[in-house]
């Protein structure tokens, strides 16, 4: 936790206070009476600052509003201003009678503390790769989920935000390393959850990322995706202090893919009908209507959707009791039509001190969140279709039972389904309450030794439904069944904790100790049902009990446990030598018995250099050198993956039927293969850093370099038929290793200069990976356009090499290739020939002059980003201030799906430059109606992916109002631009883990602008 | 007040310090294979998941058999897979589905016996009888299509294990073994009652033994065991052949061995539980057939050269084959619909047998489902007879064969062969048994079998069936073994010449 400046002044209240009793202060006589304002670099007022007459034992402190009144008796007497965390100010009284002065923060002074997980380091005794997170820039965000929030901000981590309602970003910290996820732990007040907890992000007092194995040791197990520390707020002593932050934006999907118009659809269609001696597509021929020119985007993209977020706070205490209480409601509409995302939330924090060894206290928090509207199943596929649907269908067709134009076989082939009647009809609604909550007591036995005790229940209940009418809203096949399913979910998670810690200082020498137990058991059950085609007239009750058809059921509950003992111990020489050690145990019920308990130590060591007495250099106010080891690990499996089970049962069993009649009898065989060996994953990593502060503070630089060793990766093999279960192809099994490095660093460069004051965090990083153990002789993992081979990073893209198209005879006649068997014509694809086959049938690896997508496909570029960047910047004047965020990626190489599926086939619309070789014109393969050779999966559809996206700006004013603490007012952006060469809607996406450079054309990024109000009474 | 707190405190630890959550967890949702093995009724259902193979294979991937042989070619002689000689190794999907579903049968079955020692009760013997049985039938299966070197499964496998590689022989000596072990203790099939009919009977484990000393042309050994399946008096013939086909549900009398398949209606939604092999047999790709084998002509030229006891063609015709002049209507259409338009026009018939013409709507062509729930008969007393018949002229006692080749004939109303051919050489009586065999038994499965224990699978069958023009001796003899199972065991090393 990093002290802040309220809690700073509270400090400082007590301390002038004991100052001045010490001081054994006697009435002032008063000659002349000076009095002024204390305030600090952003003028406001420091209340309980301390003023005294040098060489005297003569002072006062400021009241609550930094005024001061002091009387002296000579003119050169010289007032000292001074305020802890700040540097102390001299100022010759002379013939003045008012003296107002602004202290300027001392960023040497503050001892920053930091939560590191089971008790706080202060951050100059870090030895591994924490980041504290500026809780202030993540307020500037208009997200309303943490996740999003991060993004940017750390180096080593990134998030890609997501643009649907209610949607959680992605993060991955320090890059893809398992293949069953790579969210990282959450740890909310001391509870660890695995998912991003659906927090209200402005009851955030601090947000703490272990991202080395040497830090995130001491959640062992948990903790290879790296650890994301959050403490919320807490009372604080001190009148109640009010604050209400309102915003209210308009958001929209900036991005689009400019496709042709009915017009020049119709003209490079019916040439690739033509070339292929298909009959055209009537629509856009004969029965050509210049009036149907339907702008899918514009039908679907193009709403303007509410966001409003409104958040109270009160916050109160005095010595014995403190109190936080928080209200917040979120309310998002989809920018795709029909979707709506609503939270309501409440916090309670409290904690009192019964006694003064003793303090117990509690968090609560309950949220019910609703995500409702358009189907979470179509929301994904949305984009694409309404990319791709053609322009010669209108958007509403009488002659449709539905109502809704789609293709039609002779007239307008295409498979897609109108996005339009999607958005009407598929609905879906998921309703979440969630309860996190914990109780804690701190004792301090005896001087040194403290006993922390913690119980935490976290509850999730959530309820789903999806349904649909009886439609048809696509080309081809039968109505789809209309549908209602239903799901309700539950789980528990409670949480244990029993710590000692105890702290001594000796000499130059100052140690500590912490010993913890924990343990963690999550409870659960879900039960589903469907019923098909049981809602066939309006009006449609959308209820179990008013379908006329019989419904299935399903449900199942679920259980698991973990048990850990753990340790830390820090050493610290004369506040130059820095030692950790960490050792935890973890055991898991999701592992067999023999498997089941994990040893994860770590070791870290610092040195910082500024404070050894040889190092004179005035210029760096602090340099350290880190170097840290350590082994964590990771479980992405299912609660009971290691148990063989049986397939028993009426439904999809393995049956048999007897006698003349056939009467059904059950049979049983052992069901899905397991693997009783399957263990934890592990990641051994070394990690290397340097801390850097110069010129008192104004410069911060801070970097990072790891290397590590990712083993046992849990992956499904394949497994010889030969094993005999039913339908088992695969079995679980640590059996991949991989490498992991990167680097990160971050620089902050801040300044003030009377009363402008600006500051710039920029962070820049980098991750890598190599495959360097596959299991059984494989030596790659296959996916669709890209692969995961051995020595290669995970999912490199796969693919023929395009070389443009044929324009002359000669150039045919050079290359003498057969594609796919045919020799190709002037204006065909022309791609190069790599690979191919001899009479057995085996690879040889040298051109064999027919090309074809299966053997001539190569590795082809890199996905993985060279390095991924932010930049904060803030600049303040008097009251006014702004506000900006950058985020990017450099170049990476990323096939663009939208083109593909856009350009590679004529049952889709095309991108409007796409210029196809239509006589003796254009630079794309000639078109041909159902042709593969001239639209393989090629470079031709590789794009850098680099993107620089504005994705916050902000410009606020300080009103000053006396009655207000604060009263800010602001207008803010968010994503208002992007540089990009990238044509696909959006090039902040994510890929997947095998396959991270393929666009998955998922709900694209929204812009938003929004106005907010921030008050604090 | 302090007292109250290091009390709580002292509390609080003991309670805190003492483990809450236990971490061995089972799962609450499925049975667990460690403790479902309990008692005889557990076993039963096991048994009862190797007889759902019966229905996977014999109602799918077994019908490609016919294909492999000469009694069954294809309109695209150049592009099937289904019957032309160049078998990728990469091409799983098609026969490597044999392979895997054949080591299905036999890993289910180890489940039963591995299990069973453990187990009281009073059939625990008898169904630990039929698994072997199964072992022994997924073995002669393996044997059959892929060689002698196929993987050597003796036992429940696990995850890791790589099977080694089976020696010449070694794969005949597990099926007489685990039969040999199966039928003292297989009760008689009129033991079973109706419900039960179906069950491995002792029988059907000693017409397969006798079939697997057939293949080895131990014809001492198969003589003595198809001897005491014929003597049983549990199996007799059908007056009428076509009984056998037709889906008339009975308690068959002439069924040794049967996958019993029911059929749920088109929207049934227990799979697997129908039989699809109606799909494959039709002259072309039309009314949701897939056209993928047919007869080849050699089946209609070999009815042809004899007539019955009242001079009309053989019975078996037209309920074997859909021919020109056939009785029959397809699918509800005649003749003429089925060869306007084929692929090959060399190619004129198609298998009529198991077709279930029950599918076909009363009004007239259109076809309710092509799966069928009639019945498959794996091993017919028909086929046993002709095979104990063989075994007797092989040992030189051809007169006493005679007598069951006439009791096959004089069923389809022929005349006994002792009166049209009397007194054959052996050499000769082997010739006719061949005719035999295929005009009562053709597209039943059974020719792959007799070919190669004939010897006489290989290029000479071109004249039968063209496909054969392709063969190549020292390899098409055997599929190749699924390159997936190459890869993933090295043990295992590929048929010669793949």
């Amino acid at each position: 936790m990093t002290l802040n400046k309220e809690e700073m002044k509270r400090l400082h209240r007590l301390f002038s206070i004991i100052v001045l009793m010490f001081l054994g202060l006697s009435p002032l006589f008063a000659q002349t009476v000076i009095t002024g304002t204390v305030t600090d670099e952003n003028k406001e007022p420091l209340s309980g600052a301390t003023v005294i007459i040098k060489g005297t034992t003569q002072g006062t402190f400021t009241d609550a509003f930094g005024n001061y009144s002091i009387a002296v008796t000579e003119q050169d007497a010289i007032l000292s201003f001074s305020f802890i965390g700040y540097i102390s100010l001299d100022e010759t009284v002379g013939r003045r009678t008012q003296i107002n002065v602004s202290l300027l923060l001392d960023l040497e002074s503050l001892e920053e503390v930091v939560v590191v997980g089971y008790g706080t380091q202060r951050k100059s005794d870090l030895t591994g790769s924490v980041s504290a997170v500026n809780v202030e820039d993540l307020d500037r965000s208009t997200s309303t989920n943490l996740t999003d929030r991060l993004q940017g901000q750390v180096a080593g981590v990134s998030v890609v935000t997501s643009g649907q309602p209610g949607g959680t970003g992605d993060i991955k910290i320090r890059g893809t390393s398992f293949f069953g996820g790579n969210n990282p732990l959450y740890v909310v007040d001391g509870v660890l959850t695995d998912d991003s907890p659906n927090l209200n992000p402005y009851d955030i007092e601090s947000v703490q990322i272990l991202k080395d194995a040497s830090s995130s040791a001491i959640y062992g197990s948990r903790a290879a995706n790296g650890v994301v520390v959050i403490t919320t707020k807490k009372g604080k002593s001190g009148n109640p202090v009010v604050n209400a932050i309102a915003q209210v934006g308009l958001q929209r999907i900036p991005g689009r893919i400019d496709v042709t118009d009915n017009y020049e659809f119709a003209r490079i269609n019916n040439v690739a009908h033509d070339n292929s001696g298909i009959p055209r597509m009537s629509k856009a021929d004969v029965d050509f209507d210049p009036d149907v020119n339907t702008d899918w985007q514009e039908e679907v993209f193009n709403k303007q959707a509410l966001m409003q977020d409104f958040n109270l706070s009160v916050s109160s205490g005095s010595q014995k009791y403190n109190a936080y209480i928080s209200l917040n409601n979120t309310y998002t509409e989809g920018t795709i039509q029909g979707s709506l995302f609503d939270r309501i939330g409440a916090r309670v924090n409290t904690d009192f001190t019964p006694w003064k060894r003793l303090i117990i206290g509690q968090n609560l928090s309950v949220s019910r969140s609703r995500i409702s509207g358009l189907s979470k199943q179509y929301s994904g596929t949305i984009a694409t279709y309404t990319v791709s649907n053609l322009p010669i269908i209108p958007v509403y067709d009488p002659y449709k039972t539905s109502g809704y134009g789609y293709g039609d076989v002779e007239a307008a082939y295409t498979f897609v389904p109108n996005p339009v009647a999607q958005q009407d009809l598929m609905k879906s609604m998921d309703r979440e309450t969630q309860i996190l909550s914990n109780v804690y007591l701190d004792l301090e036995i005896l001087d040194g030794l403290k006993y922390h005790f913690s119980v935490g229940v976290n509850s999730n209940f959530n309820q789903s439904k999806a349904y649909n009418p009886r439609f048809l809203i696509r080309m081809g096949g039968s109505d789809i069944q209309s549908r209602l399913f239903q799901e309700r979910g539950e789980s528990s998670t409670i949480s244990l904790e029993n710590r000692l810690t105890y702290t001594k200082t000796f000499g130059d020498h100052e140690i500590s100790a912490m010993v913890t137990h924990a343990e963690q058991e999550i409870n659960g059950a879900y039960q589903e049902t469907e019923t098909l085609d049981g809602h066939l007239k309006e009006p449609y009750f959308w209820e179990i009990s008013a379908s006329s058809a019989s419904s299935q059921s399903k449900g199942g509950q679920f259980s698991s446990a973990i048990r850990s003992y753990l340790g830390r111990f820090t050493y610290k020489f004369k506040d130059r030598y820095l030692l950790t050690a960490i050792l935890r145990r973890d055991g898991s019920s999701k592992f067999a018995s023999e498997n089941r308990w994990g040893t994860f130590p770590s070791v870290s060591a610092g040195w910082n250099i500024a404070k050894e007495d040889f190092f004179t250099l005035d210029a760096i106010s602090d340099l350290k050198i880190r170097a840290g080891y350590g082994v964590v690990g990771n479980s992405s499996i299912g609660d009971y993956a290691y148990q063989s089970l049986v397939r028993s049962g009426v439904a999809d069993g393995v049956n048999y039927n007897m006698g003349p009649e056939g009467a059904l009898v059950i049979g049983t065989t052992r069901g899905a293969l397991s693997n009783r060996d399957i263990s934890w994953e592990t990641l051994r990593e070394t990690n290397l850093g340097l801390d850097l502060r110069l010129f008192e503070g104004q410069l911060e630089f801070n970097a990072d370099y790891y290397m590590g060793n990712l083993e046992g990766l849990l992956v499904a093999v394949p497994v010889p038929g030969t094993i005999g279960p039913a339908d088992a192809t695969t079995v679980t099994v640590n059996a991949v290793n991989m490498t992991r490095n990167g680097w990160e660093t971050s620089l902050t460069y801040r300044r003030v200069i009377g009363d402008f004051s600006f500051s710039v965090t920029t962070n820049a990083f980098h991750t890598n990976n190599e495959i360097t153990y596959l299991p059984f002789g494989v030596d790659e993992f296959p996916g669709t356009n890209s692969t995961s081979r051995l020595g290669l990073p995970l999912g490199q893209l796969f693919l023929v090499e395009y070389l443009g198209i044929y324009t002359s005879q000669d150039q045919i006649n050079m290359d003498g290739v057969t594609i796919t068997g045919k020799v190709p014509v002037i204006g065909d694809a022309r791609y190069r020939d790599v690979n191919g086959r001899d009479e057995d049938g085996n690879l040889t690896g040298e051109p064999d002059g027919n090309i074809n997508f299966d053997d001539d496909r190569q590795i082809w570029g890199n996905p993985i980003p060279k390095m991924q960047y932010g930049l904060n910047f803030e600049v303040s004047w008097k009251g006014f201030d702004l506000y900006g965020f950058f985020q990017g990626v450099t170049k990476r190489d990323v096939y663009n799906s939208y083109y593909y599926e856009l350009n590679a086939s004529h049952i889709t619309n095309y991108s409007i430059d796409y210029d196809p070789y239509i006589d003796g014109v254009g630079t794309d393969p000639r078109p041909v109606y159902g042709d593969v050779a001239n639209n393989f999966p090629s470079t031709r559809f590789v794009e850098n992916g680099a993107y620089l996206r504005l994705k916050n700006l902000q410009i606020g004013y300080s009103i000053p109002f006396e009655k207000f603490t604060k009263l800010r007012v602001y207008l803010s952006a968010q994503n208002l631009f992007t540089i990009t060469k990238y044509r696909g809607v959006d090039p902040e996406f994510e890929g997947g883990v095998f396959n991270p450079g393929i666009d998955r054309m998922n709900y694209p990024q929204v812009r938003m602008l929004s106005a907010g109000v921030n008050l604090t009474l | 007040m302090k007292n109250i707190f290091a009390k709580t405190l002292v509390v609080l630890v003991t309670f805190s310090l003492s483990s809450c959550f236990d971490l061995e967890k089972i799962d609450p949702n499925h049975l667990n294979e460690d403790t479902f093995w309990q008692a005889q009724e557990q076993l039963r259902s096991g048994a009862y998941a190797c007889y759902d193979v019966l229905q996977d294979y014999w109602g799918d991937e077994a019908c490609r058999i016919t294909g492999l042989t000469d009694e069954g070619t294809n309109e695209w002689p150049n592009s099937s897979v289904y019957n032309e000689f160049r078998f990728l190794s990469e091409d799983y999907g098609t026969y490597a589905d044999n392979w895997t579903k054949m080591y299905q049968m036999i890993g289910r079955a180890y489940q039963v016996i591995e299990r069973a020692p453990g187990i009281e009760g009073p059939d625990v013997a008898a169904i630990t009888a039929e698994a072997r049985f199964f072992v022994a039938l997924g073995y002669y299966n393996l044997q059959l299509l892929f060689g002698d070197h196929v993987a050597l499964v003796e036992g429940i496998q696990s995850p890791a294990d790589k099977p080694l590689r089976a020696e010449e022989g070694q794969i005949y000596k597990i099926m007489e073994r685990e039969l040999k072990l199966a039928i003292p203790e297989l009760p008689l099939a009129s033991e079973y009652t109706e419900g039960e009919y179906g069950l491995v009977s002792k029988g059907a484990a000693q017409a397969l033994l006798g079939k697997v000393y057939m293949q080895q042309h131990k014809y001492t050994e198969a003589e003595a065991e198809l001897n005491k399946v014929i003597n049983s008096g549990e199996y007799s013939l059908n007056v009428d052949y076509a009984i056998n086909f037709d889906g008339t549900e009975f308690v068959n009398p002439e069924a040794i061995l049967i996958a019993n398949f029911v059929f749920f209606g088109t929207e049934g939604t227990k799979a697997n539980d129908d039989s699809r092999r109606p799909k494959f047999n039709s002259l072309k790709e039309v009314l949701g057939t897939y056209g993928d084998i047919q007869a080849s002509n050699f089946i209609l030229e070999s009815f042809q050269t004899e007539n019955n006891k009242d001079g009309n063609p053989d019975p078996r015709l037209d309920e074997t084959i859909f021919h020109e002049n056939s009785s029959k209507t397809y699918y509800g259409k005649n003749w003429n619909y089925w060869i306007d338009g084929v692929q090959n026009p060399e190619i004129t018939t198609m298998y009529y047998k198991y077709s279930d013409q029950k599918s076909v709507n009363a009004n007239g062509g259109k076809i309710k489902a092509l799966t069928t729930g009639t019945d498959f008969i794996i091993i017919r007393y028909a086929d046993v007879l002709l095979l104990y018949a063989e075994a007797l002229n092989q040992n030189d006692k051809t007169n006493d064969a005679y007598a069951y080749v006439d009791m096959v004939r004089e069923r389809a109303n022929m005349n006994p062969l002792s009166t049209v051919m009397p007194g054959l050489s052996k050499s000769d009586f082997h010739e006719q048994l061949k005719h035999e065999r295929l005009v009562e038994l053709a597209s039943e499965l059974v020719r792959f079998d007799d070919l190669k224990r004939w010897g006489d699978y290989g290029p000479k069958s071109a004249v039968h069936d063209p496909n054969f023009l392709t063969f190549t001796v020292g390899k098409d003899e055997v599929l190749p073994i699924p390159q997936r199972e190459l890869n993933l065991n090295s043990n295992l090393i590929q048929n010669p010449n793949y």
